[in-house]
């Protein structure tokens, strides 16, 4: 599905990150150090943020909410659409997004949802969010990315555990005068490459079947990864994703500005930038001191090169979003981001 | 790209292994340098350039960087 929505802008993006942190140089004498070297190797992950005992996804975007409702002075009443994306939602209903309109103290005119993504998350919710706007239905809409990713794994599964981390985002969009194009696909041929079991109603039926795919230590993983199967789908699928929405909206590769990718190892997006033919500056990866964290790691990349000398955001008018996830799904928007505002957990 | 060509590409992946040390009857597999990362290296260079998919099966199937040359022309 190819699109182009017209009258909108992305206003501002803040990102939160728990205050636990998982150092991985920490656990040489779990896994050895050796594996750690090997691992860090690829991932280029050193650390991640782990959400506290009791913070859940919900908790974590009400505060990347609310600090972007004080750092841009927005009045919560006039905002008319809330839309979350997470795959660790705090209940299977009522949906995080109602409660949060209270939490909020969002009007209750306010539409509200929740929508079950991965790692491509944050291109669903700009998609949806643009479609709230471009219907007529709002005027002011929330996106909300948050991610427990930490409590889907644990010690026996160490290229999990090692990669995956917990933040969250909060995108403000409203009625204006940019455009925003997008290139949406899903394969549900390829759903077993990932797949999150965890509590789903489909899980025990499967366990009872024998059908459940893999066990660790005796019990049955709750995250399964085809760490090559995905591998593959990111460099082949997600470039031509690009390359077909530049084709579709006439821009010329050379002519962006930022690449802002899903950052799921540092090795996939050193590939992904090789077939791109873009360099490090123009498409980095950053999640170094994050992880992976799902639908939160473009949010995290634009805050994140924000604040760094390097970059000028308000030079920003050509933009690509890319990511890639479990259905599978994956997508690319194209966006002026120039006149948006960022706000980095470590740079408020 | 001719097989002289697809060595060339081969051994310009590889940092640490000297490139005399690289002909069509290599057993890649054997080289010190070999790991999970220069598996995908070589996975993304040959996709790059034959315009073809290869998975982790294929690539365990090859032995040498002559066979790998031979499926990717096939």
């Amino acid at each position: 599905m190819k699109v182009k929505i017209n009258k909108i802008i992305i206003d501002a993006i803040s990102t939160y990150l728990p205050v636990k942190i998982r150092e991985m140089s920490n656990y040489t004498d779990v896994f050895g150090e050796d594996v750690i070297a090997s691992t860090l190797k690829g991932t280029g992950i050193d650390r991640l943020h782990v959400a506290g005992d009791n913070e859940t996804s919900l908790d974590m975007c009400y505060i990347a909410a609310k600090n972007l409702f004080e750092k841009e002075n927005i009045d919560p009443g006039e905002i008319d659409g809330l839309v979350m994306i997470s795959q660790s939602f705090d209940f299977l209903g009522p949906a995080s997004s109602i409660i949060l309109q209270e939490k909020l103290n969002l009007s209750k005119e306010t539409v509200c949802f929740d929508i079950i993504y991965g790692c491509s998350g944050y291109i669903y919710g700009l998609y949806q969010a643009s479609l709230l706007i471009s219907s007529g239905s709002c005027k002011k809409v929330l996106l909300l990315n948050g991610e427990t990713n930490t409590r889907l794994m644990d010690e026996s599964e160490k290229e999990l555990f090692m990669v995956f981390g917990d933040a969250a985002s909060a995108t403000l969009l409203s009625v204006g005068n940019d455009s925003l194009s997008f290139h949406i696909m899903s394969d549900g041929s390829r759903h077993n490459s990932v797949i999150n079991y965890f509590k789903g109603f489909r899980t025990d039926i499967l366990i009872k079947e024998g059908q459940m795919p893999r066990k660790i230590n005796g019990e049955y993983k709750i995250v399964q990864n085809d760490g090559t199967a995905v591998f593959d789908f990111i460099i082949n699928d997600g470039s031509k994703s690009i390359f077909d929405l530049l084709d579709f909206i006439n821009w010329n590769i050379e002519d962006v500005d930022f690449f802002g990718l899903h950052q799921a190892t540092q090795v996939t997006l050193n590939f992904l930038r090789r077939r791109l033919k873009v360099s490090e500056l123009r498409a980095p990866f950053v999640s170094g001191d994050y992880g992976n964290t799902s639908s939160v790691t473009i949010p995290l990349v634009l805050t994140n090169c924000a604040c760094e000398k390097s970059y000028q955001t308000e030079k920003w008018s050509k933009v690509i979003l890319s990511a890639y996830g479990l259905g599978l799904s994956w997508g690319s928007i194209a966006c002026d981001l120039s006149k948006t505002r960022f706000y980095h957990p470590t740079n408020n | 790209m001719n097989l002289i060509e697809f060595v060339a590409a081969f051994a310009a992946e590889f940092t640490e292994t000297p490139l005399d040390m690289f002909n069509e009857k290599v057993k890649f597999k054997e080289l010190d340098e070999w790991d999970s990362l220069m598996a995908l290296s070589i996975i993304s260079m040959a996709e790059e350039n034959f315009n073809v998919r290869i998975t982790g099966k294929d690539l365990r199937e090859c032995e040498t960087i002559e066979d790998l040359y031979l499926f990717l022309i096939k």
